[in-house]
C-alpha cells in the first residue's frame, strides 16, 4: 500500500453510509426521471419492479416540486434534446403515427413517390448517416472504409445508438432521435440497421406476433418520417437485421424484417435493404461467408447475432450497391 | 443503476457483521457470487470450480512439502487454469485461423468470453504458485473463495494476490477509521475519467478516425493517436479505481494500479506506472521463472521479449496485441542495451532536465505507436493510421475544442503531485456531511447529464 493511502482522513462507517446515503437521494431526487427511465430500461424481474416501485412515486413528486429543472437545464446547455419522458407520459412514438407528421412536411405520406434523389459530385458529396442500434456501428464504419477505398463522392457519418431499438421509447426514442439527427446532419440518405434490441412486447403484444408487427410497421414508419422531415429528396434505408443463430431472435428478426418491408409502400422515400438473406446459408444462419477473392471469412461475432468487423464488410457491400441503384456514385 | 442498489444495500450489511466473522465471511461470498451470476449464473461455475480447483491444488501442495508430487499438482492446477483461459479466450480463434489458412469451415464453439475470466485465473495461478514457493500460507476454504471472486476486483482487476488479501479477512476493521476521503475521490474521479474524457474522446474522435483513417489528415490522425492514449488510461484506470475506492468504502486495501504512467521516462518506467499489479505478475511468474536477467545480455532481452509478447497475446489472440507486445518487448530490450552504447558514444554537454524531457516524450511516442496496434481492429487498419499521420487534406470537424481540452486537461493532469489530491480530499471530509452528500449528488446529476441518457460505454478491459 502507498504511503499517499497511510496519510489520508479517516471518518466512521456510519458517516461515511449517511454521505452514501444522502448523495444517492440527492440525484434520485434530481434525476428521478432518468432512474425510471433506467428501469424501464433493465430486464424484467424484482430489481426492475422495485426501482420503478421507488423511482415512479418519486419521479411524480420531484416534477410537482420542479426538482427536475436542473437537469433538465444542464441538458439544455449540453445541447442534448429532451428525453426524459416517465413512463406517465407517452413517447412520441408510442402516440398516434398520424401526429408524427412534422410541422413543416407537406404531407410526404399523401405522395406516390419521393422526388428525384441528389446526385453527388465531388465538390458537393452525398451526405450519408448511418445509425440505428449496435448492429449499425462496424457496417456503418466498414460502409466509410469502402466509400473512401473507391473515392466515391460521399461522407459517411456514423452514429451507433448501443441498446436501443423500437419497444423501448421510454428508454431511448427513435423518433425523437430522427428529428434531432436530421436536423443535425441533414443527412441525403439515412442508413438505418436496427433490431437487436427489440425482443419486448409492443403495446400488449407478444414480440413476434401479428400484432407487434404491424405495430412495429408503424414504428418504422413513423421514424423514417421523422428522417426526411418533409425533405422529398432524402431517403432512408432501412437494412434488415442478419440472421441469427439462435432463438428467439431467429423468429423475431424474421418479423422485424416483415415488418420493415410492410412499411416501404406507405412512406416514399423508404428503401428495404435485405442483409439477411445474401450473409445467409439458404435462409440459415452461418459463421462464415466466402468473399470476392473466395476466401472464407469469419462473418459473425461469438453471440450469433452481430457481424464480426472482418463481417461486417459483407452487409456494407450490399447497402453500398443498393445506394448505387438510386445514386450514381461512380 | 443495479450496481448501485446491489452497493447500497451490501455495504451497510457488509460493516453490520463485520464483528461476527462466522457470518461476514459467507456474506461477502454470497454477495460475490451474486454479483458475478447477475451477468450470467452459467459462469459462477465456472468461477467455484476454478476456485475449488486451485484450492485443492494448493492444499496437496501444501502439505506434501517440495516433492515431486507436489510439483505435479502445480504443473497440472495451472494446466487447468490455463486450459480453461485457453478454451474460452483462444480456442474459436485457434480454430477460425485453422480454417482461414487451409480454406476450411471448422465448428466454432461460440462460448462467450466470461467476465473476469482473465483476472481471476492469473490471481488463482499466482496463489497456487506462491503456496509452492512457501510465499503465502496455505488459506483457509472459504477466505481463498472470498479472495477469488471478491466483486470490487473480479471483472478487470487490479490482480491482488492472496498474501495481500487474505489477511485482510482475519479480523473485523475498525468501523471508526475508514478512509472515506480516499473512496469517494477514487469513485467520483473514477466516474469523470470515464464519463467525461474517456466516452466523450472515444465516441468523438477515436472511434471515427480509427474506423475510417483514410478519411482523416495527419493533424486529425495524430490527434486520434494522443486521444486514445488518453482513452485507455482513462478508462481502465478509472475501473480499477473505482474498485480500490469501493473496496476501502467495505475496509479492504488493494494495491494500486496507476501511476500517472504517460510521466514515464522509460519504457521499463512505465510498466512500473502502468497495470502495475499486471506488471509484477508478469515479471514474478512468467520473466522470472523464464530466467529474467540471470544468463547475460541476448537471454534477458528474449525473456523480455517472450513476456512482453505473451502479455499482448493475454489481451486477445490477435497479430495487433502481438505487435503491441512486440513493440514494448524491443523497446525494453533497446533500453537494456542503451547504457552500453551511451558509454562508447563521445560525452555530450547536453543538460540533464533536457535529457529527461526528451527521454518522456520518446516514451510517450513509443507507447503511442504500440496503442495504434492496440486499438486497431487488424494490422491493416493500424498501418492505414500510421500511413495518415503525415496526410494533408481538409478536416473533417472531428477535432472539436471539447476533445482538445479534455486531451489536454488529462495529460496535465498527470503532471500534479499527489499530495494535492490528499489535500482535496481533506477538505472535502471536512464538509459537514449534508454537504459532501449534496456535492456527490449533484456530481452524479451532472455525469448523468453529460451522458446525455446514451448510457455508458462498456469498459475496454472487460472483454479481456
Amino acid at each position: 500500500m502507498s504511503q499517499e493511502q497511510e496519510q489520508e482522513p479517516v471518518t466512521t462507517a456510519r458517516q461515511t453510509g449517511r454521505v452514501i446515503r444522502i448523495a444517492l437521494l440527492t440525484a434520485l431526487l434530481l434525476n428521478s426521471a432518468g432512474v425510471v427511465r433506467a428501469g424501464l430500461g433493465m430486464a424484467p424481474g424484482p430489481t426492475r419492479d422495485l426501482l420503478l416501485d421507488l423511482a415512479r412515486p418519486l419521479n411524480s413528486t420531484a416534477h410537482l416540486l420542479d426538482l427536475d429543472r436542473p437537469r433538465t437545464s444542464l441538458d439544455a446547455m449540453l445541447g442534448h434534446p429532451d428525453r426524459i419522458t416517465g413512463d406517465g407520459t407517452r413517447t412520441r412514438l408510442e402516440q398516434d403515427a398520424a401526429k408524427q407528421q412534422p410541422a413543416a412536411a407537406p404531407a410526404p405520406r399523401l405522395a406516390p413517390v419521393a422526388a428525384a434523389v441528389r446526385h453527388p459530385t465531388p465538390g458537393d458529396p452525398l451526405r450519408i448517416l448511418v445509425t440505428g442500434d449496435s448492429l449499425s456501428d462496424f457496417d456503418g464504419r466498414q460502409l466509410a472504409r469502402l466509400v473512401a477505398a473507391q473515392h466515391l463522392p460521399a461522407k459517411v457519418r456514423v452514429e451507433a445508438r448501443n441498446g436501443t431499438g423500437l419497444t423501448q421509447p421510454n428508454v431511448f426514442d427513435w423518433s425523437d432521435e430522427a428529428l434531432a439527427e436530421a436536423a443535425d446532419y441533414a443527412p441525403d440518405v439515412v442508413v438505418m440497421v436496427l433490431g437487436a434490441n427489440d425482443g419486448w412486447p409492443l403495446a400488449g403484444a407478444a414480440a413476434g406476433s401479428p400484432r407487434w408487427v404491424a405495430e412495429y410497421s408503424r414504428r418504422v414508419a413513423v421514424v423514417t418520417r421523422d428522417f426526411l422531415a418533409g425533405d422529398q429528396r432524402r431517403r432512408v434505408y432501412w437494412a434488415s437485421p442478419p440472421v441469427p443463430r439462435s432463438a428467439p431472435w431467429i423468429h423475431i428478426f424474421d418479423r422485424i424484417d416483415a415488418a420493415v418491408r410492410e412499411a416501404v409502400p406507405s412512406v416514399p422515400g423508404l428503401r428495404f435493404v435485405d442483409v439477411a438473406g445474401p450473409t445467409s446459408e439458404a435462409g440459415h444462419y452461418t459463421d462464415y461467408l466466402t468473399d470476392a477473392d473466395g476466401r472464407r471469412v469469419l462473418a459473425r461475432q461469438h453471440d450469433g447475432i452481430h457481424f464480426s468487423w472482418p463481417g461486417s464488410v459483407f452487409p456494407a457491400r450490399i447497402i453500398l450497391a443498393a445506394l448505387g441503384r438510386e445514386y450514381t456514385l461512380g | 443503476m443495479q450496481f448501485a442498489l446491489f452497493f447500497a444495500v451490501v455495504l451497510p450489511l457488509s460493516w453490520a457483521l463485520m464483528p461476527r466473522r462466522l457470518l461476514w465471511r459467507p456474506f461477502i461470498l454470497a454477495a460475490s457470487y451474486y454479483f458475478y451470476a447477475a451477468a450470467d449464473w452459467r459462469y459462477a461455475f465456472l468461477l467455484a470450480g476454478s476456485t475449488i480447483v486451485n484450492q485443492t491444488a494448493a492444499t496437496v501442495i501444501a502439505h506434501h512439502g517440495k516433492d515431486k508430487l507436489c510439483k505435479a499438482v502445480l504443473i497440472a492446477a495451472i494446466s487447468l487454469d490455463l486450459g480453461a483461459l485457453g478454451v474460452f479466450k483462444y480456442l474459436d480463434f485457434f480454430s477460425d485461423s485453422v480454417s482461414s489458412s487451409l480454406g476450411l469451415s471448422l465448428g466454432l464453439l461460440h462460448l462467450v468470453l466470461p467476465v473476469g475470466v482473465s483476472f481471476y485465473t492469473f490471481q488463482a495461478i499466482s496463489y497456487v504458485v506462491d503456496v509452492h514457493r512457501r510465499r503465502t500460507p496455505l488459506a483457509k476454504p472459504l477466505d481463498y473463495a472470498i479472495y477469488a471472486s471478491f466483486f470490487p476486483h473480479l471483472v478487470a482487476g487490479p490482480i491482488v494476490r492472496a498474501s495481500e488479501f487474505v489477511p485482510q479477512l482475519a479480523g473485523p476493521r475498525d468501523p471508526d477509521r475508514v478512509p472515506a476521503a480516499r473512496a469517494f475521490g477514487l469513485i467520483a474521479g473514477g466516474l469523470v475519467k470515464k464519463m467525461v474524457v474517456a466516452d466523450v474522446i472515444g465516441t468523438r474522435l477515436v472511434a471515427p478516425v480509427f474506423g475510417t483513417p483514410q478519411a482523416h489528415n495527419g493533424t486529425e490522425t495524430l490527434l486520434a493517436v494522443y486521444g486514445y492514449a488518453v482513452q485507455i488510461y482513462c478508462d481502465f484506470s478509472a475501473y480499477t479505481d473505482m474498485a480500490v475506492g469501493l473496496a476501502l468504502l467495505l475496509g479492504f486495501r488493494f494495491p494500486d494500479n496507476f501511476d500517472r504512467p504517460y510521466t514515464a521516462r522509460s519504457l521499463q518506467d512505465f510498466w512500473r506506472r502502468w497495470h502495475m499489479t499486471l506488471s509484477r505478475w508478469l515479471r514474478d511468474y512468467l520473466y522470472i521463472p523464464l530466467g529474467g536477467n540471470r544468463g547475460g545480455g541476448l537471454k534477458t532481452y528474449r525473456n523480455l521479449m517472450l513476456t512482453m509478447l505473451l502479455g499482448g497475446l493475454w489481451h486477445g489472440a490477435a497479430w495487433t496485441f502481438v505487435v503491441w507486445g512486440g513493440i514494448h518487448g524491443a523497446g525494453l530490450a533497446v533500453e537494456r542495451a542503451w547504457p552500453a552504447v551511451a558509454e562508447k558514444l563521445p560525452a555530450t554537454k547536453i543538460p540533464s532536465a533536457v535529457k529527461t524531457a526528451a527521454a518522456r516524450l520518446l516514451t510517450f511516442h513509443v507507447v503511442c505507436l504500440a496503442w495504434v496496434f492496440f486499438r486497431a481492429p487488424d494490422l491493416g487498419t493500424a498501418f492505414a493510421v500510421l500511413g495518415r499521420l503525415s496526410a494533408a487534406g481538409p478536416a473533417t470537424g472531428v477535432v472539436t475544442p471539447t476533445v482538445l481540452l479534455l486531451i489536454a486537461a488529462a495529460l496535465a493532469v498527470q503532471w500534479i503531485p499527489a499530495s494535492v489530491g490528499v489535500l482535496l480530499r481533506t477538505a472535502f471530509v471536512t464538509l459537514p456531511v449534508y454537504a459532501q452528500g449534496i456535492s456527490l449528488g449533484v456530481l452524479l446529476l451532472a455525469l448523468a447529464a453529460v451522458s446525455g441518457g446514451r448510457g455508458v460505454a462498456p469498459f475496454i478491459y472487460f472483454r479481456f
